[in-house]
């Protein structure tokens, strides 16, 4: 832009999520007349450290979930204090929002109306710099479409009935294109449904999509993706791999892992023994939160003894914020971080955490929230990263397949400059040498 | 317009639905530079004289479900019949489409790449204009915003372990706005939510968002959600009534409705009775598909005996085509519609069945598919109709939302303008005040 349009007006909004609860959306009009929206996302299974969402706790609507206050924080509070600041100067509106927070967790003003504000802002600059959302937060070089981590089978907080385990994901990591793994991640996902079908086995759909079938034991869920990948005619490993995440916090009770499934719980030494054992029995590329969240001195163990073989993801341990992962970093816990943008509150931030990351040898994974909207910014943000790894739940329900759609578009509209991320997204080598040369 | 502008490209793609199964998405370009697009919805309880929806049957590519060929229509036939054409005609924009078709199934080309090139037209002559949906399709006078039939509880073809009945839903008809309608819906949702996790049962969720139990009768399934309606703080009648859609087609065979949840076997007569049963016990404002798709004679029975208290919905039977809604007028088979795009194939058709539906004192239900996507234009349908009435789902799973979203949106558009259908959008409730 030679001379850049301004803020003149932001709205919040009340609108609903996937799940049926108020979320905020929030609108952004520039003088020029360009006008986005953004709607933010909610979490279940939420880390102790995040940012705060901010909820009405009006009992008498939507049982104290309304966002009303927020809304309020984004018409009253921050939509005079942006009106004027040129649109496309992200850093600047980022910093203004943070600055009239002034809490440690944007507990102040709300991370849901903050976010919705920063984002609302990234995609109305996008549009009238007349480029797509990944080309204007990632720059000319944004052209690797991520790996998608599809969480087909749902336990924990997610899904009632399950396993304990909170997510087990389909990684077609040995497909050509993102949309050829698409297409993996698809039939594989009904081919499970045949299989849960013929056991006579519940085929409902947990919070991401995914199907959430009473078994008996955690293995028997790995191994039923094992059939599912076979019977969909992939090979286990080399097209499609595996990835967990335990969500270990939740299941943690009395200095103890507790799997209520196997009615049996463990101490954390055998609890990387289980990640050891699983790793080596399954074509497992990632696990995420397999610890406690306060256990640094543990993930800092389990990452040296299998952090050159696989990914360990740290999500609740650094709930994106820049200050956990420097901790991570220096401890040498886990080798790949979570980025999740309502984790931090604003664009900025997010950026700065995953750029941290991956300046410093570590894997970024983008991932959504079991509460979702038709928002598809994170599809872009994996893209604008060149990560190469996004979680956006199963194939199916309209607000994890609208992530998945978007990807699509973005790799039709790249052409040949596309690059699918596939197995590389996964290579610990090869992401260490990145660091050393960079 | 002055200056006209017209079809300067089309071009289709394949994404997912909401089930995770191939659709079409249309994308029209215009001389002016305007784009928009629009993607296609797609059914599991499909009525047999419905559009039909094209798919390759390759097994090699998502077990056969690829739309590939219908891509590849709207590609080359499709975009070769447009090119050019003023896009703010719709009724030749939609002519063309079927004339290039040239069956009446639209098999030939697929009633998924019609659709959504017929939409996407809409879509992008509303942006050129600088109109809302709504308002493009329905004219200055469109502000009526629907009552909501939220589907919360599944059973029959959409949900497994369910109860026969495919749908009940709650019909918030006493709120004074769609905005407070929806949250009368969710909390309801909430509360059967939590109804239901208490008891142990799953709520995990179905196509359509809605909660899945398994349930020992039917009847078990009305006195949940009243339960649920009740818990939410809301009056069963006055605050929120119920809807229901058996698509008793899918349990009817050889005459016979088997109802297994209830282990009972009734022929058309008796499933009337058991229905009139319900209308005299439950606050029921809505029956859809009560009988078989082919019980023409069961249906005009139905509606004499019942159609004054309650409306009569005929889906399965009309499939939104105007032949078959002429045939249900002259016997007096209904007393209402359900209006789905993708059943017919195209705007205008849509638009000319709910005209004749009008015109003959039958209301209009406009509906979402099994299978969704993203697409919200049923919203922006319900209300260039000024029908008040829409189902969209429960509110839950982001593919149903997305229409409720959007419907909150055009209300806050409307302003003081808005008006929430409630109560008016069903005649049948005056004889029964």
């Amino acid at each position: 832009m030679s001379v850049s349009a301004s803020i003149e007006r932001v709205t919040g909004e009340e609108v609903l999520d996937s799940r049926g609860n108020p979320t905020v959306q929030v609108t952004v009009v520039l003088n020029d007349g360009s006008l986005a929206s953004a709607a933010v996302p909610s979490g279940a299974s939420t880390g102790k450290s995040e940012a705060v969402e901010l909820r009405d706790g009006d009992p008498r609507r939507y049982g104290g979930k309304g966002v009303l206050q927020a809304v309020r924080h984004v018409n009253e509070v921050i939509a005079p204090a942006l009106s004027g600041l040129p649109a496309d100067d992200q850093w600047r509106i980022d910093a203004t929002l943070i600055d009239l927070d002034s809490t440690d967790f944007k507990s102040r003003l709300g991370a849901n109306a903050t976010l919705g504000v920063s984002i609302a802002c990234a995609r109305v600059a996008a549009q009238v710099c007349r480029l797509p959302l990944f080309r204007y937060l990632g720059g000319d070089k944004a052209r690797v479409l991520p790996v998608p981590m599809l969480n087909v089978l749902n336990g924990g907080s997610h899904g009632n009935g399950g396993p304990d385990i909170q997510e087990f994901m389909l990684v077609p990591l040995g497909a050509p294109t993102f949309r050829e793994a698409i297409r993996y991640g698809v039939e594989t996902y009904h081919a499970l449904e045949a299989l849960l079908v013929e056991r006579h086995a519940t085929t409902n759909l947990g919070d991401e999509g995914g199907f959430v079938p009473r078994l008996p034991s955690n293995v028997a869920a790995l191994d039923l993706l094992m059939q599912a990948i076979e019977r969909a005619g992939y090979r286990p490993g080399e097209h499609i791999a595996l990835a967990l995440d335990f969500a270990a916090s939740g299941l943690w009770r009395d200095d103890r892992y507790c799997l209520e499934l196997e009615a049996r719980s463990l101490a954390a030494a055998e609890m990387m023994d289980l990640c050891r054992e699983w790793s080596m029995r399954y074509p497992i590329v990632s696990i995420e939160d397999p610890l406690v969240d306060t256990d640094w001195d543990g993930y800092a163990r389990l990452t040296g003894e299998l952090g050159e073989r696989i990914q360990i993801a740290g999500d609740d341990l650094f709930v994106s914020n820049r200050a956990f992962l420097v901790r991570g970093i220096v401890r040498r816990c886990c080798n790949c971080v979570i980025v999740k943008p309502n984790q931090v509150g604003t664009v900025t931030e997010t950026l700065n955490t995953a750029r941290m990351a991956l300046s410093s040898g570590y894997s970024c994974m983008v991932a959504h929230r079991s509460g979702e909207t038709e928002d598809t910014t994170i599809a872009d943000l994996a893209v604008a990263l060149n990560c190469g790894q996004i979680k956006a739940g199963a194939p199916a329900r309209g607000e994890r397949v609208a992530k998945y759609n978007r990807l699509l578009t973005i790799e039709g509209a790249l052409g040949d400059a596309a690059e699918y991320a596939g197995r590389a997204a996964f290579d610990r080598r090869r992401i260490g040498q990145n660091d050393r040369s960079g | 317009m002055t200056q006209q502008a017209t079809i300067r490209a089309i071009s289709a793609d394949e994404i997912l639905d909401s089930r995770g199964n191939p659709t079409v998405n249309v994308t029209v370009t215009l001389s002016s530079g305007v784009s928009a697009s629009a993607s296609v919805p797609s059914g599991a309880s499909t009525g047999q004289f419905e559009a039909v929806e094209l798919r390759d049957g390759d097994r090699a590519r998502y077990g056969g479900k690829g739309v590939l060929k219908a891509v590849k229509h709207v590609d080359h036939e499709i975009a070769w019949a447009l090119n050019g054409m003023p896009v703010d005609d719709q009724r030749r924009i939609d002519e063309k489409l079927i004339e290039a078709d040239g069956s009446d199934s639209k098999g030939v080309l697929g009633a998924n790449a019609i659709l959504g090139a017929s939409l996407a037209c809409a879509k992008a002559a509303a942006i050129e204009r600088g109109l809302p949906l709504f308002r493009y399709l329905g004219g200055a006078n469109a502000h009526l915003l629907p009552v909501p039939m939220f589907n919360v509880l599944n059973g029959g073809k959409h949900a497994d372990d369910g109860p026969d009945v495919q749908e009940f839903k709650l019909v918030p008809l006493g709120a004074p706005t769609f905005r407070e309608a929806l949250r009368y819906g969710a909390e309801t949702y909430h509360a059967l939510g939590k109804v239901l996790a208490e008891t142990g049962a799953s709520t995990n969720v179905g196509d359509e968002g809605g909660y899945v139990p398994r349930l020992s009768s039917n009847a078990a399934a009305m006195e949940l959600i009243l339960n649920a309606i009740e818990r939410a703080g809301y009056r069963p009648g006055e605050d929120i009534a119920i809807g229901i859609d058996p698509a008793a087609s899918s349990f009817c065979k050889d005459g016979r409705y088997r109802l297994a949840r209830d282990d009972k076997t009734l022929t058309s007569e008796q499933m009337t009775g058991y229905w009139a049963d319900w209308v005299d016990r439950y606050p029921l404002v809505s029956l859809e598909d009560p009988l078989a798709d082919n019980d023409w004679n069961g249906f005009a029975a139905l509606t004499k005996e019942l159609g004054d208290r309650v409306q009569v919905v005929g889906d399965d039977l009309f499939v939104t085509n105007r032949r078959f809604l002429q045939r249900g007028i002259d016997e007096h088979c209904c007393n209402s519609i359900l209006i789905k795009l993708n059943q017919i194939g195209t705007v205008t058709e849509t638009l000319d069945t709910a005209q004749l539906a009008f015109s003959a004192g039958y209301t209009c239900l406009v509906s979402h598919r099994s299978g969704e996507t993203e697409d919200t234009s049923i919203a922006d349908l319900a209300v260039a109709l000024g029908c008040g009435q829409i189902k969209s789902g429960a509110p839950a799973r982001g593919e149903r939302v997305a229409k409720y979203n959007r419907l909150l949106a055009i209300e806050r558009m409307l302003g003081d303008d808005a008006r929430f259908a409630g109560r008016g959008a069903f005649p049948q409730l005056r004889s029964r005040a």
